[in-house]
């Protein structure tokens, strides 16, 4: 016989996602996913962010990586709490592996909190985490064909970041054909070109961010 | 690599509603995945190939659709 099921996949992720969320909410807590691919920055934007906001707003921060507790480590020195997930060979969170880090997270002092996803732009686009947005990092030196060969990512985000441009002599890369195909794939996206190791274009993102707060 | 969960996520649907049918072999699955999810067919034909032996999906094949969007979701089954 056959059964007609119209069964949607990968529910059980979406059903804990939307737990998360609505814990979040209650709790009055912005979460911020933050995906990108290996290599492109995120941590060190990660570090100067924390450093510019952590006595403006309380927020905490979900470090997620294959095997390693380095980036939570790089994170702990700013004094923030930090929950480090390791998804062994694995390739992106989940939804679950969040609910697991709220547990152990003082949620009623907490207004902000950023998830460092697992490097890849691929896999992290299909898991819902319960965040309230996301937030795309592309570096210079990965090409500017990357918004178009990864659309979906950026097509979900509600920021892109486009870092290193510190590098933009000496790479092949037009930030302005990288941000015409950004506003293609999402005209909604907001697209801030910046350097997290000079420094340059941080002001935008951290001001940015706080008014979503 | 999320084909795996997509997979996992696949067998346990099958599997549980053909308990709740009593049904004892599934002989068939159609899926259908679009191009946005980023799942590759291969990937999931391989996934599906590893992981259902020696479960009641074990010799079933895997239809899979391919649309535009980003459509992820169990169409039908065949079982007895």
């Amino acid at each position: 016989m056959q059964v007609n099921l119209a069964t949607k996949l990968l529910r059980a992720n979406r059903d804990v996602a939307a737990e998360n969320r609505e814990r979040l909410r209650k709790h009055g807590i912005v979460a911020v996913n933050l995906i990108s691919s290996p290599g492109a920055g995120k941590t060190t934007l990660l570090e100067r962010t924390v450093e510019a906001l952590k006595d403006k707003i309380p927020m905490a921060v979900i470090e997620g990586d294959q095997y390693t507790a380095l980036d939570g480590e790089r994170i702990e020195r700013f004094g923030v709490p930090v929950v480090q997930i390791n998804t062994p060979g694995g390739c992106h969170l989940d939804a679950g592996m969040i609910a697991t880090a709220l547990d152990s997270l003082d949620l009623e002092n907490l207004r902000l909190l950023i998830i460092e996803n697992v490097g890849n732009l691929i896999c992290p686009a299909e898991f819902d985490l319960g965040e309230g947005f996301k937030v795309g990092v592309l570096s210079v030196t990965e090409g500017n064909d990357k918004p178009k060969k990864y659309p979906v990512i950026f097509q979900d985000a509600q920021a892109a970041i486009i870092n290193k441009v510190d590098l933009l002599p000496y790479v092949n890369f037009s930030l302005e054909h990288a941000v015409q195909d950004l506003q293609e794939i999402n005209p909604g996206l907001k697209v801030i070109p910046a350097s997290a190791t000079r420094q340059d274009g941080l002001e935008e993102w951290f001001n940015w961010l706080l008014e979503q707060m | 690599m999320h084909e795996l969960a997509i997979v996992e996520d696949l067998m346990n649907t099958v599997v549980q509603s053909a308990q709740e049918h009593k049904l004892q072999r599934v002989k068939s699955i159609k899926i259908v995945v679009g191009k946005k999810t980023a799942a590759l067919p291969d990937s999931l034909m391989f996934c599906f190939e590893a992981l259902s032996p020696e479960t009641i999906l074990a010799g079933a094949s895997l239809e899979i659709e391919e649309t535009p969007g980003r459509e992820l979701y169990v169409e039908y089954y065949d079982a007895e």
